[in-house]
């Protein structure tokens, strides 16, 4: 690459990283408000991510002996099965992502571009896959396919008259499977709401030029959602790697550990915080990479597909492979979410795990139980739908902002914002909670506020990554047309950005409110007495043995979770929810 | 009960005689009463110093203000009503928590129990994590793990307390330095599922049975490395010479289905996924039979390993004296008694009254486990790694 090519390309992004920066502090000395957002934004990240993860830093550098040392680093690099964990992880993150885009960008393309019918079937199918908390999920799962005693294998065996049973959850690939089922909906949702914002001239251009209908498709049509799907696909990474419910169940069985799995055992029996805490920066250096590889990728290509030119949106006819895409769509539906949210309502309704399946058997006594006031459920239920509505509400306001701020506004460092944003989605759950622990628990300990702390921290990603990717597709031809039309930046923002990102944040809101709805190792962590969740009621339900009581609130949380969705579609704008 | 005269009635002797019954005694079942007032009767007989004011005791008519648990500890009832609550963390199964909480509310309104039931493990990296942090934000602990419970002793985790139960307790239920106690019991036995079993006498006798071929593929034990009880069983049976490491490597081979805890276990008997367990929780296998699931547990040939809860004040703990009231009532006879009746622990306070429910512990040819050590710990890292080597498991 000559000077001059260099000149050009360094010209063509924006300059150096320090000239960027130079660039951004000349500019936000120049404009009080661009100071006053940046100075925001410092602030909430200090306390949201900086902070908690500063506290297990200083842990894992500070010995027995309260003295600065590396001593623990080198115990890590010595200690085989950590080393063995975090090669697992890295062979579960690859099949699990690889799962989730081969699962999830088709079935969005089918909902978002295509006439195949049902869509609602097959979104509220992905939705209840998402909301099932995965530790009832593997339940569920080995109430179905457990090698002896899975109801499915055992259909299937005297059914067809197999001689073994055609599945075992107990397995790496049952743990990629259930793990796979439960975070497709992420790329499948991220996937088909920026399939809906693509501009249909693009693709009658190609159609024009004489592109058939797949070829479109494939060159044109999912190259332009690239940046969602990226996204999506490093949210389920780092998803994937802070897991923690499935391979702790299957992965024991299965005899194989993850680094979630290995940092949870770092902390008990004896605890060791230092190592537990030094186990997770590698995962910092992880989650840094992947940005890294995100953001070099996104840099060098242009994703604008909404501009000022109005279009209708055009969906593409299926013809006779209509019905055919409909029953794949449907299979998989029924395989991700009918089948394990049956076999829950199943168990909630079996008057005892192990009993025969017979209609006598079943009986709703177990939802008696979780309605009883004896078992303090009902205020475990209100302390979950206040944490995630306000949770849900607080990650979409503050991604959209700053997303905005990133992606809009020259802030200095917009990359290092990026970068501590999605910091604490990587890391393990349970070590997250313990740093939030640590830095708050002077003060906010045994309240709910320290929960939305840990829960806002956790899921600020999945806001900033969805708005951001759609603001990625915004030309900001129609923002400068507002500023020259006289608006001021927070007018433009408010009339112009929020309706186009409108979409977007509202798939994000839902799909945090599910995920807080159903968040368990930091809850574990953080809960006392007053503060109960849902999930941990359903833990301690299921460590009590009371398996049917943890299934019954587990249909409950996904009833929930439905129907605070449905409520939402009505509630919504039109056309917020209808053109996803 | 006035400490002088407490130290009087102590020389006679754990074995022959137990703490003199407090004014609340009224309160129990007459048969209770009956037992209790006989006992104390044949006490007084070789204490002849302490008789006219024991009488005096128990003759005096007892209100319902002075009886009940609250007036056996009237002045820690007192000085906890001040502090007005009570932060315990506890592992004890559901049930259980809400059976203490409604007899806390009956007996001690004045002192709010906040309850914090969290796993074991959770409650232990908690403690730990709030400790690394400088806080002290819990007055009493409830957890299972001995040998934790010993490191927190050495690191002053607990504050030192003799309770009113204190020499009764001794050696067996209470540490020597009153660090922790045990208010409850249970074991460790075989379990198996009913339906899969319907004559017992198929079932494998004593743990070398286990090795026989017809097992393989059969048996499910949860893991030692994340199930503290499981490690506790398998390092007893191997210190007490009822295993050794040969007989561990043909258990390898016996394609065992290693799971999480021993809820798992339970579960993967009792849904038939595997038939039999050479060890499980008995309070696990005693609830999910409770609620008519298909299993139950046996005592093996060797016996059955006793493992103890263990319950301690913290040291710095925000409400002392309320600490000192809940560990005081739960470490009582009276208390230990209404509280194990319907449940799946046996009360360790040996004049307490096991449930109705519940075999005698001594019909299940019982193994003591020694007393706690922080060197455990150590034993405890080399068992594991070997373990893993001969199970091959990572």
């Amino acid at each position: 690459m000559t000077r001059l090519q260099r000149g050009l390309r360094r010209h063509a992004t924006g300059g150096t990283a320090i000239s960027r920066w130079r660039k951004g502090a000349a500019a936000v000395q120049s404009e009080p408000i661009r100071l006053l957002a940046a100075a925001v934004i410092v602030l909430v990240l200090c306390g949201l991510v900086v902070f908690p993860v500063a506290m297990l830093v200083k842990h894992s550098f500070i010995d027995a002996a309260s003295h600065l040392s590396v001593q623990v680093f080198l115990e890590l690099a010595a200690n085989k099965g950590i080393l063995s964990a975090a090669s697992n992880s890295l062979f579960f993150i690859g099949w699990v992502t690889s799962g989730c885009l081969i699962v999830g960008v088709p079935l969005a393309w089918l909902v978002a571009r295509t006439d195949v019918p049902a869509k609602l079937v097959i979104k509220g199918g992905a939705a209840i896959a998402f909301i099932i908390p995965s530790f009832v999920n593997v339940i569920g799962w080995i109430f179905l396919a457990a090698p002896n005693s899975g109801y499915l294998n055992k259909l299937l065996v005297s059914g067809l008259g197999l001689d073994r049973p055609p599945f075992n959850i107990f397995s790496f690939g049952g743990l990629i499977f259930i793990e796979t089922v439960h975070l497709f909906p992420i790329v499948f949702f991220a996937v088909a709401a920026a399939l809906a914002n693509i501009d249909p001239s693009q693709e009658q251009a190609a159609r024009i030029l004489g592109a058939g209908r797949w070829r479109t498709t494939v060159t044109i049509t999912l190259p332009l959602v690239a940046p969602a799907t990226i996204s999506s696909a490093i949210l389920c990474m780092l998803d994937a790697l802070s897991s923690f419910g499935a391979p702790a169940v299957i992965g024991t069985t299965a005899n194989f550990s993850v680094l979630s799995t290995a940092i949870y055992h770092l902390l008990t029996y004896p605890p060791r915080l230092d190592l537990a805490a030094a186990t997770s920066l590698p995962i910092v250096l992880f989650t840094l990479a992947c940005l890294r590889i995100q953001q070099h990728y996104l840099r060098n290509n242009r994703f604008v597909t909404l501009t000022g030119k109005a279009t209708a949106p055009q969906l593409l006819e299926l013809g006779i492979w209509r019905y055919p895409a409909f029953a794949l769509a449907l299979a998989t539906v029924t395989c991700v979410a009918v089948l394990p949210f049956l076999a829950l309502v199943l168990l909630s309704l079996l008057k005892a795990f192990g009993a025969e399946l017979t209609l006598g058997n079943l009986a709703p006594d177990h939802y008696y139980a979780v309605f009883d006031g004896s078992f303090i459920v009902l205020p475990a239920v209100k302390n979950s739908l206040v944490l995630a509505v306000e949770a849900a509400t607080l990650c979409i306001l503050m991604g959209m902002g700053f997303a905005w701020l990133v992606e809009r506004v020259s802030v200095p460092g917009s990359g290092v914002i990026a970068a501590v944003i999605m910091l604490a989605y990587g890391f393990p759950a349970i070590i997250l909670g313990v740093g939030v622990m640590l830095g708050y628990i002077n003060v906010l300990f045994g309240t709910l506020t320290i929960i939305l702390i840990a829960y806002v921290a956790k899921h600020l990603p999945i806001a900033f990554v969805f708005v951001r990717s759609l603001m990625k597709q915004i030309s900001p031809e129609l923002e400068e047309a507002a500023r020259i039309a006289g608006a001021g930046r927070l007018r433009c923002l408010i009339d112009i950005t929020y309706p186009l990102v409108r979409p977007a944040a509202f798939v994000a809101w839902l799909l945090i409110f599910s995920l807080c709805l159903r968040e368990q190792p930091m809850s574990a962590v953080l809960t006392q007495s007053g503060t109960e969740v849902m999930s941990t009621m359903v833990l301690q339900f299921i460590d009590d043995g009371s398996l049917e009581v943890a299934a019954a609130i587990s249909v409950l949380i996904v009833v929930v979770s439905m129907t605070a969705i449905a409520a939402a579609r009505l509630l919504a704008p039109k056309g917020v929810i209808e053109a996803r | 009960l006035p400490e002088e005269f407490k130290e009087k009635v102590d020389p006679v002797g754990p074995q022959t005689l137990g703490p003199l019954p407090f004014a609340g005694a009224c309160d129990l079942d007459l048969c209770v009463c009956q037992e209790v007032n006989m006992r104390r009767r044949a006490s007084l007989m070789k204490l002849p110093g302490a008789f006219l004011c024991c009488l005096a005791l128990t003759l005096q008519p007892a209100s319902a203000e002075d009886s009940g648990p609250a007036a056996n500890f009237s002045k820690l009832y007192q000085a906890a009503a001040k502090e007005g609550e009570i932060i315990f963390y506890t592992d004890g199964r559901q049930e259980q928590a809400q059976r203490l909480s409604e007899y806390w509310k009956k007996n001690f309104p004045n002192v709010n129990l906040r309850l914090v039931p969290k796993s074991s493990p959770v409650l232990i990296a908690q403690i730990e994590t709030e400790r690394a942090a400088g806080q002290h934000r819990v007055d009493v602990s409830h957890m299972s793990q001995p040998y934790v419970a010993a490191l927190w002793k050495q690191k002053g985790f607990y504050a030192r307390y003799m309770t009113q139960s204190f020499a009764r307790l001794r050696p067996s239920y209470a540490d020597v330095d009153g660090a922790f106690y045990t208010p409850d019991v249970y074991i460790l036995p075989a379990a198996y599922n009913t339906a899969a079993f319907r004559d017992k006498a198929d079932l494998p006798k004593s743990l070398k049975d286990f090795l026989n071929p017809r097992w393989k593929g059969k048996l499910v034990l949860a893991d030692p490395d994340t199930a503290g009880n499981t490690l506790t069983f398998l390092m007893a049976m191997l210190a007490s010479g009822n295993l050794d490491w040969s007989a561990l490597e043909l258990l390898a081979k016996q394609d065992i289905l290693f799971v999480r805890g021993n809820p798992d276990a339970v579960r993967m008997v009792a849904s038939g996924e595997r038939m039999l367990a050479p060890m499980i929780s008995s309070f696990n296998v005693m609830a999910a039979r409770a609620k008519g699931q298909p299993i139950d547990y046996y005592v093996l040939t060797e016996g059955a390993v006793v493992v103890q809860s263990l319950l301690g004040i913290m040291s710095d703990a925000p409400h002392p004296n309320a600490a000192r009231l809940l560990v005081e009532v739960l470490t009582s006879p009276e208390a230990e008694s209404a509280l194990s009746e319907g449940g799946v622990f046996w009360p360790a306070h040996p004049d307490a009254h096991p449930a109705t429910n519940l075999p005698r512990l001594s019909d299940l040819n019982p193994i003591a486990l020694p007393p706690p050590s922080p060197s455990d710990a150590t034993d405890i890292e080399a068992f594991l790694k070997r373990f893993k080597t001969v199970f091959g498991r990572q």
